[in-house]
C-alpha cells in the first residue's frame, strides 16, 4: 500500500503553509521529515490526515483520492501520535488505549471484550502492561508516549503520523521511542514522523524530506539528502558528517556541528564577545 | 511471576468489588433520598406509616392510614420529589456532556450561559403569559442561542481556549441577565413581576403534576441520547484534532451534544428557575468517585445529580418556617465547591 501527496497546498483559512508538496511512503517504511520550527511539518501533517481541508492537489491511497472519504474510513488508514500533551480529564491508561478502538465501534456502541484484548496486545506490544490500571496524567512523559503509541496501534492503521515524538523525552526515552518506531515499521506499517535530529534520521528513516518555508527541498534515501551542505541551508548551522564505528563492521552517521564565524557556535561567540565589551 | 500474576488478578477483582459497592451505595442513597423526602415535610409521616401506606397501595390490605396521607403523598410531595430528580439529573448529566464535550472541566450550564438564556426565554414566555409548552420552546431556543454565541465568541479568540470560553461564557450570562431584569422592569408589579422574581431564585415549591409531565420527554430523551453516545464524549473530550483522527464526525456530533443537553437545561429551568452550580459540582463529585470515562460518569452524574437535588430541596422546605428558595442553597453549596476545585486542581490548567 502505498500514499501519495501530489502538489498539495496546505495551509489554514486560505493562507498557505506548504505549497507544492510532493511525496510518497509506503507500508514499512519510516519517513522522516526534517526542518526548522514553523517550517509547515504540523501544517502537512494536519493535512495527510484530513485535518486540514488541501487547498490544491491531492492524496491518493493506491489509486484512490481520500479527500472526501469519511472520518471513519480515514482513521483505519491512518492513525495520529500527537505529541505528549495532558487531556482535561484523568482517563486511566486502558481507556486511552481503547479510545483507539472508537474508529471500529459503531456510533451508539462502547467496546467489547475483543476490543480490550486488542488494546491490552498494544499495551504488551509496547512493553507497558504493567501502566493498564495507572492515570495517563500521573505517568512520565516517555510512558505517555508509548501509550499514545499504543493507542495508535490499537487502531490497526496502515499508517502512523507522528509529531515529533521524541519531543520533550530524556536521552534513553528518545532511544526507546525510536526503538519502538522501528519495531512498528517491521510490523509493515508506515511511518511518517518528523524530528529534529539529523542523527534519528540516519538510524531509523528509510526516507528523508526535508522541509522549510513550507518548501520541500529534499527527498530521498537519509545518506543522500542529509548533506553538510543541505543541513547547513535548513538550519543555517555548519555540520560536519561523520562515520562511526559501532563494532562489528557496522557504521553509523553522525552529524556534528563545527564552530564558524557567521553560526552556531561562532555565532554564540561573537554574541558573548559582543556582551563583553 | 504466576504469584504476581494471581496478585494482581486479585488487585483487580477487588477494585471491581469497590466499584460495584460504589454503585450500590448511590442507587441506595437515591432510594433513600426518595423515601426520605416523601416523609419529611410539616406533615410528619414517619416512615413506618409511609411503608404502609405504600404496602396497602400495592395490595389490598387493611391499614389505618389517614385520608390525608393520600394528598400528602402524591399529590403535594411525590410531584416535588419527581421534579427534583428530573431537574437534578438534566443539570449533572449536561453539566458533564458540557464539560466533557468543552474539554474543558470549568464548564457548566450556568458557567456557558445556557441557563441565563433559557431563563430569559422563559421569562419572555411568563411575561407575554403563554402556556406550558411555549414557555419551554423559548427557554430552548435561548439556552441554545446563549450557548453558541459563547462557544463562537471563544473559537474566534485563540488562546487559553478554557479560560476563553468561561469568559465568553460568563458575558453571554450576562447580557441575558440583564435582558431578564429589563423584562422584570417593565413586568406588571402586581402579579407577573413576583411571579418572574420568585421563579427565578430558582424553586420547585408550586410544582404539580403536569410540570412533572411536560419536562418528562425532553429530559429522557436527552439522558438516553447522551447515554448512547457515551463512548463518543470520550472521544470528543480528547479534542478536536484527536478526536477527528480516533475516526469520529466531531461537528455532527458536538452540535447533537450540545442541542441534547441545552435541551435538558432548558427544561430544568422552565419548571424550577435557574438552579446553579448543581451542573458544575455534581460532574466533579462523580469523576472523583468513578473516574472520567463517561459509561460511569454519566450514570454516575444522574444518580448524585437527582439524590444532591433532593436532598437540598428538603432543605429548601425545612429550613426555616417559610420555604428557602433552592437556587440560593445550591449557590450556597456550590461556590464555595467550584472556589475549592479551582485551589485543588492547579494541574489541570494549561
Amino acid at each position: 500500500m502505498k500514499v501519495e501527496i501530489r502538489d498539495a497546498i496546505c495551509g489554514y483559512d486560505g493562507k498557505p503553509v506548504v505549497t507544492g508538496a510532493s511525496l510518497s511512503i509506503r507500508e514499512g517504511e519510516v519517513l522522516c521529515l526534517l526542518g526548522p520550527n514553523g517550517s509547515g511539518k504540523t501544517t502537512l501533517f494536519k493535512s495527510i490526515l484530513g485535518l486540514l481541508r488541501l487547498q490544491g492537489g491531492t492524496i491518493v491511497l493506491d489509486g484512490d483520492s481520500i479527500e472526501d472519504w469519511p472520518r471513519r474510513k480515514i482513521a483505519h488508514y491512518f492513525a495520529y501520535v500527537p505529541q505528549i500533551h495532558s487531556p482535561s480529564f484523568p482517563f486511566n491508561v486502558m481507556d486511552m488505549v481503547l479510545l483507539g478502538r472508537t474508529a471500529h465501534l459503531g456510533n451508539f456502541s462502547t467496546p467489547t471484550a475483543k476490543d480490550k484484548e486488542i488494546a491490552s496486545d498494544a499495551l504488551d506490544m509496547l512493553g507497558i502492561h504493567h501502566l493498564k490500571e495507572k492515570i495517563y496524567t500521573e505517568i512520565s512523559g516517555g510512558e505517555r508516549q508509548l501509550v499514545l503509541i499504543a493507542r495508535a496501534l490499537a487502531q490497526q492503521p496502515h499508517f502512523l503520523v507522528m509529531d515529533e515524538p521524541t519531543a520533550n523525552l530524556d536521552f534513553g526515552n528518545q532511544m526507546l521511542v525510536l526503538s519502538h518506531v522501528q519495531y512498528l515499521a517491521g510490523l509493515d506499517i508506515g511511518v511518517v514522523m518528523s524530528s529534529h535530529f539529523p542523527d534519528h534520521a540516519f538510524s531509523y528513516a528509510s526516507t528523508v524530506l526535508l522541509i522549510k518555508d513550507g518548501v520541500i527541498f529534499g527527498f530521498g534515501s537519509p545518506k543522500e539528502i542529509i548533506t553538510e551542505k543541505n543541513l547547513k541551508s535548513l538550519y543555517g548551522v555548519d555540520v560536519k558528517i561523520v562515520e562511526v564505528d559501532v563494532g562489528d563492521k557496522e557504521q553509523v552517521l553522525l552529524c556534528v556541528p563545527v564552530s564558524s564565524n557567521t553560526s552556531g557556535r561562532g555565532e554564540i561567540n561573537r554574541r558573548a564577545n559582543l556582551a563583553q565589551n | 511471576m504466576k504469584r504476581r500474576l494471581i496478585l494482581s488478578k486479585r488487585t483487580e477483582h477487588s477494585k471491581e468489588n469497590s466499584q460495584k459497592n460504589l454503585w450500590i451505595t448511590l442507587v441506595v442513597l437515591v432510594v433513600l433520598g426518595f423515601l426520605i423526602s416523601l416523609s419529611l415535610g410539616r406533615y410528619d409521616i414517619s416512615l413506618r406509616q409511609l411503608w404502609v401506606f405504600i404496602l396497602a397501595k400495592i395490595f389490598p390490605l387493611e391499614h389505618n392510614s389517614p385520608p390525608i396521607l393520600d394528598i400528602v403523598v402524591f399529590h403535594v410531595r411525590f410531584p416535588r420529589i419527581l421534579a427534583a430528580m428530573l431537574v437534578g439529573t438534566a443539570l449533572a448529566a449536561s453539566g458533564a456532556a458540557y464539560q466533557g464535550m468543552f474539554q474543558n472541566p470549568l464548564v457548566s450550564p450556568n458557567i456557558l450561559g445556557a441557563s441565563a438564556g433559557a431563563g430569559f426565554g422563559a421569562a419572555l414566555g411568563i411575561y407575554f403569559s403563554m402556556d406550558y409548552l411555549l414557555i419551554q420552546i423559548y427557554s430552548f431556543v435561548f439556552g441554545l442561542i446563549a450557548v453558541l454565541i459563547s462557544w463562537g465568541v471563544s473559537t474566534k479568540i485563540r488562546r487559553d481556549p478554557k479560560l476563553v470560553l468561561v469568559l465568553s461564557g460568563i458575558l453571554v450570562g450576562t447580557l441575558f441577565t440583564s435582558g431578564i431584569a429589563f423584562i422584570k422592569y417593565v413586568a406588571d408589579p402586581t402579579d407577573k413581576l413576583p411571579a418572574i422574581t420568585y421563579w427565578l431564585m430558582g424553586s420547585l415549591a408550586s410544582v404539580d403534576m403536569a410540570d412533572v409531565r411536560s419536562v418528562l420527554i425532553p429530559i429522557l430523551a436527552g439522558t438516553i441520547f447522551l447515554y448512547l453516545v457515551r463512548w463518543r464524549l470520550n472521544v470528543l473530550s480528547l479534542g478536536e484534532d484527536e478526536a477527528k483522527s480516533l475516526g469520529v464526525d466531531t461537528k455532527k456530533i458536538r452540535f447533537m451534544v450540545i442541542i441534547c443537553a441545552t435541551l435538558m437545561t432548558s427544561a430544568a429551568v422552565s419548571i424550577s428557575g435557574v438552579v446553579s452550580w448543581v451542573g458544575l459540582v455534581v460532574p466533579h463529585l462523580a469523576r472523583m468517585a468513578l473516574g472520567p470515562n463517561f459509561c460511569a460518569l454519566l450514570p454516575a452524574s444522574i444518580l448524585i445529580g437527582s439524590t444532591y437535588l433532593l436532598l437540598v430541596d428538603d432543605l429548601a422546605r425545612m429550613l426555616a418556617p417559610v420555604e428557602t428558595p433552592l437556587g440560593i442553597l445550591t449557590s450556597l453549596i456550590g461556590a464555595p465547591f467550584f472556589i475549592f476545585l479551582l485551589t485543588r486542581s492547579r494541574r489541570g490548567f494549561h
